[in-house]
């Protein structure tokens, strides 16, 4: 969007009139859009929630709504991982439930081949996820656009039809059964902790040169390697980073559940409720896979109750809804009114 | 005096078109060079070999000795090569800062406290090639919320940002306000006395070009059709005949 060529001759020079623009008297929206723009104020924001949400399970929650809360979590580093590669580097990755099944496999054939207790064999989840990211990244991500996605796709079914066939080792559709843990609120915290290690990754991410190269990626990957960005590692990083932290993620779920089998691990739906909540939220914002997958989730639990297996119709409307009124997601859309907010007070209304 | 880039017999073809032909081209240390041509003389093609954007056909390019034939476009930029596109490439989604902050080497680990001078290094030197340019108060601005010639001054800060020896321009005109034209180059003679970098300018506007380069080389049907300094290649009837017109 060029603002065209009168503003040029004066490039140099910023408004002098900013304090005064401060007092004026702005939309009350848009003054509050634009508090949310303080660092301050989110980071305050930010630990307050946090800090409720570590002693909320002091208060003796129900063990269905510690296991709603650690779903929202779990979903919460879910989406946020799969934002790095899909919206971040804009390789939207159609098929990313394979490193959820390769991170519940590699915790139960660990356990059931190797009699591993089951925390020794977190750390391994990570890692053949991002192992498998290397494998099938490098040949893949030179593929652009929905090519990559049905590539992907085509990995995920690939690993869910190797799952099935090879019953021997990995149980084939009869799965594999863990010594199942009912505790409610290790999982809480356990899912809690992975969703707020991943969301101020992203943080970080989005502030760092790496996350500067995803987008710069994104955008125009000819232009980013004129400037030096070496395409293909930046790519595979993002690919690499979120295939593991999904992999971590389905080994604990896996763990959480207590059993395994091809039709879960691998699960279609969680493709699209991956897309559906990131969508949502915002694709490529750092906060709105968070947003996403905890609106998505309330709303499914509610309507779930209310409606019963209907509420998807309610939802797929909802969604049509949404996308054609906040093209760019919650946080997207919420993110370009803080930044409307800024240049207002910074008095570039005459330049519009 | 060896030059410090030198492309020797660069050919590259589109199918049975040859867009170039055995071209040889060289650029010394601190020379602007002017690169014009009519439409589909191969200028631009020239540009994306010896960027590493298109492999050429067959002949060597090197960069201060080094052999840069083959190369990944973003190993020549980090050697000292960079380049600007006919449609500005910058980063819309990025702030004017992040997009010049943009050829920082991102796999260095991130260093804490002391260390952390090449971070703030880097930083200064973006605010100060960003005032330079008149960018200055827009840093914070996200880039797609500049003018076409805003777009332009940022790339050119983009491509400077890492150092180079030498910094290509296609089309730097294109686009530009013809009052901003006179600014544009006063901003490149600028840089090139501030940088001592190397520039090769392609260029339709022939006042422009000529007001700039130390030397002209004039492209035809991929072939060097003349080449020296600007007022020579200017009364040079085969190039009037060809190219500038009576």
């Amino acid at each position: 969007m060029s603002s065209g060529t009168p503003t040029v001759s004066t490039p140099g020079a910023p408004p002098p009139q900013k304090a005064a623009q401060r007092l004026s008297a702005a939309p009350v929206r848009a003054l509050a859009a634009s508090r949310l723009a303080d660092p301050r104020l989110r980071a305050g924001l930010f630990a307050a929630g946090l800090a409720a949400l570590l002693v909320t399970p002091l208060f003796g929650l129900n063990n269905s709504a510690l296991l709603l809360f650690s779903t929202v979590f779990m979903w919460i580093g879910l989406t946020s991982s799969w934002n790095i590669i899909s919206g971040f580097t804009g390789y939207v990755d159609f098929g990313h439930g394979v490193f959820f099944g390769i991170g519940g496999y590699t915790a139960g054939l660990l356990v059931t081949h190797l009699e591993m207790p089951f925390w020794y064999t977190v750390p391994f989840a990570p890692v053949f996820g991002f192992v498998f990211a290397l494998v099938v990244g490098y040949p893949l991500l030179r593929l652009r656009g929905v090519y990559f996605s049905i590539a992907m796709l085509g990995a995920f079914m690939a690993m869910r039809e190797l799952a099935l066939v090879f019953r021997d080792f990995t149980g084939g559709s009869g799965g594999i059964i863990f010594e199942a843990v009912i505790d409610r609120t290790l999982f809480y915290y356990v899912f809690l902790g992975v969703a707020v290690i991943v969301v101020l990754g992203t943080v970080w991410l989005r502030r760092s040169q790496l996350g500067s190269s995803m987008l710069a990626v994104r955008e125009n990957e000819i232009g980013a390697e004129a400037r030096g960005i070496n395409t293909t590692m930046v790519k595979l990083t993002a690919f690499c980073v979120a295939g593991s932290i999904t992999a971590l993620i389905g080994s604990l779920w896996a763990y959480q559940t207590a059993f395994i089998d091809p039709a879960i691990m691998f699960r279609d739906v969680l493709l699209i409720n991956l897309a559906l909540m990131v969508t949502l939220g915002g694709l490529g914002t750092v906060w709105g896979p968070a947003l996403g997958a905890t609106v998505f989730i309330l709303l499914r639990e509610t309507l779930w109750e209310t409606e019963g297996e209907d509420f998807l119709v309610f939802f797929g409307v909802a969604l049509i809804v949404v996308v054609l009124t906040l093209p760019k997601g919650i946080a997207g859309s919420l993110a370009d009114r803080v930044h409307l907010a800024r240049a207002r007070r910074a008095g570039k209304e005459e330049s519009r | 005096m060896t030059a410090l880039l030198t492309a020797e017999r660069v050919t590259c073809r589109f199918g049975g078109l040859v867009a170039l032909d055995a071209v040889d081209f060289h650029v010394d240390a601190g020379e602007i060079v002017g690169l014009i041509g009519p439409n589909g003389s191969g200028k631009s093609t020239l540009l994306s070999c010896l960027s590493a954007g298109r492999r050429a056909d067959d002949g060597r390019i090197r960069l201060d000795g080094k052999d840069i034939t083959g190369r990944r476009p973003s190993t020549v930029a980090r050697l000292g090569l960079t380049r600007t596109f006919q449609d500005a490439r910058v980063f819309g989604e990025l702030t004017v800062t992040e997009n010049a902050l943009l050829s920082r080497d991102w796999t260095r680990l991130p260093s804490f406290g002391l260390l952390r001078s090449p971070e703030r290094a880097a930083r200064e030197r973006a605010a100060g090639l960003l005032d330079l340019v008149g960018l200055g108060g827009m840093a914070r601005e996200k880039a797609g919320s500049l003018s076409g010639g805003q777009q332009r001054l940022l790339e050119l800060v983009m491509a400077i940002m890492p150092g180079p020896k030498v910094v290509m321009l296609d089309e730097a005109t294109s686009g530009v306000n013809p009052a901003l034209i006179a600014e544009l180059s006063e901003h490149l003679r600028l840089l090139h006395r501030e940088e001592n970098v190397a520039f090769v300018i392609v260029e339709h506007n022939v006042g422009f070009v000529f007001g700039m380069a130390d030397r002209i080389v004039v492209l035809q049907q991929g072939r060097v059709l003349a080449e020296g300094p600007p007022d020579e290649v200017k009364s040079n009837q085969e190039v009037i005949d060809a190219y500038l017109g009576a």
